[in-house]
Order: structure tokens, then sequence, then C-alpha cells
């Protein structure tokens, strides 16, 4: 808890406003991860896939091969707008922020849309981040060759190489095109195994969503106190108070960002062996004769055996 | 004639029996000893250092002609792992015999034996001519003198 020590005597009213609003804004701190209220902030505005987006794309019909991967992200309420986060500016945590919110995130500040958002979403739906593993086997020497030919699929799909060794590839696909993708790299070889993994963070982007709701409105009631402040140590006092808002505003930006980069490009990772290659073994059609025991005693003794064995007569 | 006459004629008769047994006679190799008082074989002679040749004669029963003899005694010596170095050959003795002779090689704890065998077969007897032992050994003149020992069987 923190205290805040402010100088008395001087212009009471403006005191009185200033300790209301910092009481306000302490409580508010401490509450920051809790859900809000119905009174003290406004409500919380949904995933973003269901805020700004319309439907999401209709998912790639699945192939022949008769594996189903999930339906595609995009059904579930993973962000698929018209401008995913590129991949060279997808905001990690410790990525550059983007200038303001990106255009699927509702804007908290206007709490009239995010209430009529909220009150029309029939369901919140689910932020999920995508993770599939395919293995496959090729012919001796085409192990490189595959590898390109998964990286050239992934960006002609729109997605980006993650990550090569020397027998694998890790790309990112957008998660609308997560079904597409895996059907096309199931034909680059013998698949010899496949899983697909699905990590729901819905909840922790919700809370996020809460936290940075009411950090905005804290920046702004405290926005609004240092506009009327009258001495220069209350002036300081609120805008120390402004930066550390700030900061934790970026830092839970970044983080929602991150979740929504991850949820909208999926991470496939591919690993190509080579085919063992199959020995023809000469199988003996004919088995040989079978030896027939005559029923001569002495047959058994001819050889090495007693031949050498001088000292037996 | 007395009572006695045949009492007495009978050890004679059976003196005379076991002397007709069968015999063999061979050329014994240089560097080779016969060995005494065999009961399995009709000869035996080894080297010093451990080659041997022998001669044993068995009842030719049941009756069967050189191919019969040459083939049971090859599956015999290939059922217990003996390797035959070429196909069988014939052979023929001064004394008039003709047999049959096949050159093998064995290997036991790691060590490589090599072993001769020739058949013979008379309307009676089915005479087998052995002759091995290590590799290392059957070598220089041995080989020849076991060869001209074969070809010198002589039966009765």
């Amino acid at each position: 808890m923190r205290t805040l020590h402010l100088p008395s005597g001087r212009c009471p009213r403006a005191l009185a406003t200033l300790a209301f609003y910092l009481a306000s804004l302490l409580a508010t701190g401490c509450s920051a991860a809790m859900p809000p209220s119905a009174s003290a902030a406004p409500p919380s505005p949904p995933p973003p896939s269901m805020a700004a987006d319309g439907p999401p794309p209709a998912p790639a019909a699945a192939s022949g091969s008769g594996y189903a991967p999930p339906s595609a992200p995009s059904e579930r309420g993973a962000p698929t707008g018209p401008a995913p986060v590129a991949p060279g500016n997808a905001a990690g945590p410790r990525g550059a922020p983007s200038k303001g919110p990106p255009a699927t995130t509702p804007r908290p500040t206007d709490k009239a849309s995010a209430t009529a958002a909220s009150a029309t979403a029939p369901a919140v739906a689910p932020l999920l981040i995508y993770t599939g593993d395919l293995s496959v086997q090729v012919e001796d020497g085409e192990v490189a060759l595959t590898l390109d030919k998964v990286v050239e699929l992934a960006e002609s799909l729109g997605g980006y190489l993650a990550g090569r060794k020397d027998t694998s590839v890790q790309v990112r696909v957008p998660s609308a095109r997560f079904r597409d993708a895996f059907s096309h790299l199931e034909k680059l070889g013998e698949v010899m195994h496949r899983s697909v993994t699905a990590d729901d963070v819905s909840e922790q982007y919700s809370d996020l969503e809460v936290r940075l709701t009411n950090l905005r409105a804290t920046r702004q009631r405290l926005q609004e106190l240092l506009a009327r402040a009258g001495g220069i140590p209350d002036v300081l006092q609120v805008e120390r108070e402004l930066e550390r808002v700030a900061a934790e505003i970026e830092q839970i930006e970044g983080k929602m960002r991150f979740l929504r980069s991850r949820a909208a490009f999926s991470l496939l990772t591919v690993n190509v062996a080579v085919r063992p290659r199959t020995v023809a073994k000469v199988v003996e059609t004919t088995p040989p004769p079978v030896q027939v025991d005559l029923p001569i005693d002495w047959l058994s003794r001819i050889g090495l055996g007693r031949l050498l064995n001088l000292r037996d007569r | 004639m007395t009572m006695k006459t045949p009492m007495l004629w009978a050890p004679l008769l059976l003196l005379a029996c076991a002397a007709c047994g069968p015999r063999a006679t061979v050329q014994t190799p240089s560097g080779f000893a016969e060995l005494e008082d065999q009961q399995e074989y009709v000869y035996r002679a080894a080297t010093a250092d451990g080659v041997a040749l022998s001669v044993r004669a068995e009842k030719n029963q049941p009756h069967g002609n050189l191919d019969f003899w040459a083939l049971a005694l090859d599956g015999q010596l290939r059922r217990v792992g003996y390797a035959p170095e070429g196909p069988a050959a014939e052979v023929h003795t001064q004394s008039g015999l003709s047999g049959r002779e096949t050159r093998y090689t064995r290997v036991e704890n790691g060590r490589k034996y090599r072993f001769w065998l020739a058949v013979f077969v008379t309307e009676r007897r089915v005479w087998v001519v052995e002759a091995g032992g290590d590799e290392e050994r059957v070598k220089g003149a041995v080989p020849a003198g076991i060869q001209k020992a074969i070809e010198s069987l002589t039966v009765g």
C-alpha cells in the first residue's frame, strides 16, 4: 500500500479533490487485476475477434487424407482481421509497442461502443493458440528440398519462417489457413507423426483487458487532476503517478499484442527424415534337402575328433 | 581219431578265423609312425606334431555301392560342420581299387583343420581312409605323402 504525503494548509478545496482522486486511484490500483465492479469500472470489452471483426473466413476444405485437423482457429475466435500483425512487427514481449491499439482491439475508452459490443455478443469466443507438429519421411537427398517447400508453402499462405535446422523447420502461418497448411504439408512425404494442440489463453487475455481498461480510466482521471493541480509538489506527485500508470499500460498492451500475434499465427513444426532403404532380401525359395540320419553307427565316429585322439584305439 | 581231436582243432580254427579279419596296408608317409594295437582302425599312423592317417574297415551293411557310401559319409560330415573344399574326386589305388576322395575344412575353437576322406567299397567291406590335422601342419610334404598313402592302399 502506497502512502501519499500531501502538503496541507493551502487551497483546501483543491487538496480535498486531490485526496479524493488519489484515494480512488489507490483503490483502483489495488484491484486492477480484479474484474471491475459494475459501478467502479467500465465493462470489459469482448475479445478482439468478437468486438471488431466480422465473421472469420471459412476454413479450407479438409484434405482427403482422412486426418481432420481442428477447425480453423478463426472459427473459435482467433483474431483474423484483414491486417494481422505483420511478422516483422509482431510485437512480442520484447517487441516495440505499436502506436495505438490494433484495429482488432476495441478502444477501452470508448465505453459506449465496448458496452454495446458486450451486450450484443452472444458468447465469449475463446482465444486459442494452435501448435502443430508433423514428421514426414522422404527419399534420400530430398530433405533440404522438402524443408524449402515448407517455407515456400508458409509464405504462400501469408506466413513466415520461424526457425530452421538441418532436418526440421518451424513456420508460422495465419491461423485461418492452419488447416490448409497442414493438409498441404502432409503431402510432402510419408507422414510418420502428426499432432495439433490448442492453448486457450482467453482468460489471460480477458484479465489483461480489464486491467488495461481500468488503468486507462485512471490515467484519464490523473490527467484531469493534473490540469487542476495548483502547486508544484502536487503536479510532481500526479506526474509520477501518471508515469507509473503509463508504464503499466504499455506493459499490458505488449502482453496483449503478443497473445494476439500467437493466436493469429499458428506455429507449425515439420521434421523431415530420410526414409530407410528397403533392403531386398534374397529369400531362398528352395530349402536345402533334408539330411537323412542313416542307422549306421560307425558313421558318427568318422572325423578328426576320433582320428586325432591317438590314445583312443 | 579219438574224441579229443575236435577239442584240439577248435582253438586252432578260432585263431585262423581271427587271422582272416580285414587287413589293409598303406605306405606310411615320411614323417609318420604307424601305431600298433589299434582296434577301431585297421591301420593308423601319425606324425609327432599331430597329423594322423588311418584306415577303417566296416561291414558293407546295409549293402551299398560306392555312390551310396560316398554320399552317406559326405552327408554325415557336412551335418557336423565339415565344409568341402571342392567336389569329390575319383581316386584309384595302385592295387586297382576305385574310390572317391573329398577334402574338407573345419574350424574348431578358432583353429582351422583340414580333413581328407577317401572311401573304397568292396563286396563285403567299406574301406575308409581318413587323414587330417591342424591346417598349419598339413603342409609341405605332408599332403603329397598322404595322397601317396591313399593310392598305395591294399585291402584283404
